[in-house]
């Protein structure tokens, strides 16, 4: 029996019901007060920002659409899991556990102008009361950058209340390249790699072109600094 | 994700509720509040968080849930679900002091608004019984439209101003008329009748013209229109009856009563009537009792507790002043037996002394220094115009029993009484009970309404029938 059944079985009948009444109610109360927070720490860090620099200027902004992981990717991606790693047992409790323990129930995005903006606000954020030790750093971590992958971010999870969500902090180019190249993201994962390598090695070094444009608008905006200071 | 938006399974409205302006620090908190309330409708529900409403989402804000203390109000939330859920939308509730409610502004009624549509399909007439302001009117005109829904055809009249037995017969006939039974036109009084789009001046005319051919008591006109009214299965419904009574030359009422009681038991409309004025104490006093013995009673009461609690926590939402529950439970101990019609008038007199903060000490001084002072005459003229319709002999002991209940916070025995009253206490005491809201228990006799019994010892000791 396919896993994708055997979850919805293990969920009484009907998953899409089964994860409303027993995981939405944990997750929006979490991922709605953690995007409180962190909007409120973004707030006192940008003032600050702000004072330091001499500058009013949008420095971040949180990207929370689709912030809560639907049923039917919970679905989709347990199905995966289970398939490499079957469960020892699959009722209703371990269903939960397993949904609980995914990383990115919740989610949202930390988008930043400049990459000395996504430094300045790591530290703060990685700081939240829950937030894992295990930051995974797209940019600067080899071992993540797989090959031809163009996907850059600094990314870490918080849990509370026993769930899990994940926040992503970015600037606004990697922002605009991973919202281009969602879909084709998502088609890949259907194992369509092979026939599209020459658009994977091409859509790679857009990412890396855009790292670059992102390290010399940093540089510019240093010497712009050094300017204004020096005016 | 700046909205939480609720959907359902099986049909009924969606609900997007605005996050924005959530008590910082409070938004996860809230969020779970909202949860916990959407999960009591168990698997039919579902929710996300969401960046901007879905179509025909029904908008509301988290301040609609929050109590004035920031504290969650999931009752609201519940109630107003269910609405959505059914299909309809959450009631806005504004302010009607003196006039009837309408639609959703009426609360509190369900039970007795049941009670008479079964006993009316069951072609049982009714008197509808209330003090004067307990919303006879309003309950008239919903149960005309809830009537009208289930596909009976209703006709209402309001016999107010009407001064014969004639007018009356009339303006049955006129609004039948209007309201499509055009059955009547085959009576040869009506024939020739203006059809519905002639003018208002033609319609006058032709209403005046059949006044003067019918006379004082068209005793045959009258049975004949109820009867095609009976055979068109249409209910019957007349407001201020008693007050068309009242005003009818009384040689005149008995015939005319007694043609209307012959025509209802045989054939004619079910019928339901209403009014201000004491049926009871017109019966009394002109022993016309079998002119109305089909009438079965139909009272009402003031509103239970829970439906005034929440008929003054939707007004003080409504006008944008959210409460606290001991306000809302400040209005109903001031209230005492909710009377719809005060209610509504300390609620206004709240609004407008709670200019500032919203509190018990605004409804103590809403409830002292305006409703019950001068700012408060407008309530209360109804009642005190009332009594100056009485008779002569009956003027000075209506003004002592009235000042002897209202002086006395605890019942007093009937025999004292009808010491004040020496003659036709019985007929007095019954006009007063439906004038004033008095109510017997026991040998004793009270003002139910503690609004009127305070504002009638502070204020109306303008009779000097001692």
């Amino acid at each position: 029996m396919p896993w994708q059944q055997r979850i919805s079985d293990a969920a009484d009948g009907d998953f899409e019901v089964w994860f409303q009444d027993e995981v939405a109610w944990r997750v929006q109360p979490m991922v709605a007060g953690l995007k409180e927070e962190v909007d409120q720490l973004l707030s006192a860090h940008g003032t600050a920002a702000s004072h330091e620099e001499g500058l009013d200027r949008d420095r971040w902004l949180i990207f929370d659409e689709h912030s809560l992981k639907t049923a039917q990717s919970v679905h989709r991606k347990l199905a995966a899991d289970f398939q490499r790693e079957p469960p020892p047992v699959l009722d209703m409790s371990s269903l939960l556990g397993a949904v609980l323990a995914l990383g990115d129930l919740g989610r949202f995005r930390v988008v930043c102008s400049l990459p000395r903006d996504v430094e300045r606000i790591r530290g703060p954020l990685l700081g939240i009361d829950g937030a894992s030790k295990d930051v995974k750093d797209f940019v600067r971590n080899t071992k993540l950058r797989k090959p031809l992958s163009g996907h850059r971010a600094v990314q870490f999870t918080v849990q509370r209340e026993g769930v899990r969500a994940e926040i992503q902090i970015m600037t606004s180019l990697q922002h605009a390249w991973d919202r281009r190249n969602h879909c084709f993201y998502e088609w890949l994962r259907e194992g369509r790699g092979e026939e599209a390598l020459d658009l994977r090695v091409d859509d790679h070094s857009v990412a890396e072109a855009l790292h670059l444009v992102d390290r010399m608008a940093d540089h510019n905006f240093e010497a712009f600094l050094a300017l204004r200071r020096g005016s | 994700m700046r909205f939480y938006a609720i959907s359902w399974r099986d049909g009924g409205r969606p609900c997007a509720i605005d996050l924005v302006g959530a008590p910082e620090g409070r938004k996860g908190e809230l969020v779970g509040r909202l949860a916990e309330a959407v999960k009591s409708f168990g698997s039919g529900a579902r929710t996300d968080l969401v960046a901007a409403p879905g179509a025909g989402a029904c908008l509301a804000r988290l301040g609609d849930y929050l109590w004035a203390d920031l504290e969650f109000n999931g009752v609201r939330l519940q109630r107003h679900l269910r609405a959505l859920r059914a299909g309809e939308e959450p009631h806005l509730f504004t302010l009607r002091t003196g006039v009837p409610a309408e639609g959703g502004d009426l609360v509190g009624r369900e039970m007795p608004l049941a009670d008479a549509r079964r006993r009316l399909e069951a072609g049982t007439s009714l008197h509808l019984m209330a003090p004067r302001r307990y919303g006879k009117t309003s309950f008239l005109r919903r149960l005309a439209r809830d009537l009208r829904s289930s596909g009976r055809r209703v006709v209402v009249i309001d016999a107010e101003n009407l001064a014969t037995v004639g007018a009356f017969a009339v303006a049955l006939a006129e609004q039948a008329l209007r309201d499509g039974m055009e059955s009547l036109r085959a009576l040869p009084e009506l024939r020739g009748w203006p059809l519905p789009d002639a003018s208002a001046a033609v319609r006058l005319a032709a209403k005046e013209a059949l006044r003067a051919s019918l006379g004082a008591v068209p005793v045959a006109f009258l049975k004949q229109v109820l009867r095609v009214l009976g055979g068109e299965g249409v209910v019957l419904c007349i407001d201020e009856f008693s007050r068309f009574l009242l005003n009818c030359p009384r040689a005149d009422v008995a015939r005319g009563m007694s043609a209307f009681h012959e025509a209802r038991v045989d054939g004619g409309p079910t019928t339901i009537v209403a009014g201000s004025s004491g049926l009871r104490s017109f019966i009394a006093s002109t022993a016309m009792s079998g002119a109305f013995e089909d009438l079965d009673v139909l009272s009402l009461e003031p509103l239970e507790q829970a439906s005034a609690g929440v008929l003054v926590e939707e007004l003080l939402y409504g006008h944008g002043r959210p409460p606290t529950p001991t306000v809302v439970a400040a209005v109903l101990e001031r209230l005492g037996a909710p009377v719809p019609y005060f209610l509504q008038a300390l609620v206004h007199h709240t609004l407008a002394e709670a200019q500032g903060s919203l509190d018990i000490s605004a409804v103590d001084r809403a409830y002292r220094n305006r409703l019950l002072d001068v700012e408060g005459n407008e309530f209360f003229r109804p009642f005190r115009l009332q009594e100056r319709g009485y008779r002569d002999a009956w003027r000075g002991p209506a003004a002592r029993i009235l000042a002897r209940l209202a002086r006395s916070e605890t019942p007093v025995l009937v025999a004292e009484l009808r010491a004040l009253c020496p003659d036709d206490f019985a007929t007095l005491i019954a006009a007063l009970s439906e004038d004033y809201d008095i109510v017997e228990s026991d040998g004793a006799a009270s003002l139910r309404s503690k609004v009127l019994r305070e504002r009638w010892a502070l204020r109306e000791s303008w009779l000097t029938g001692d």
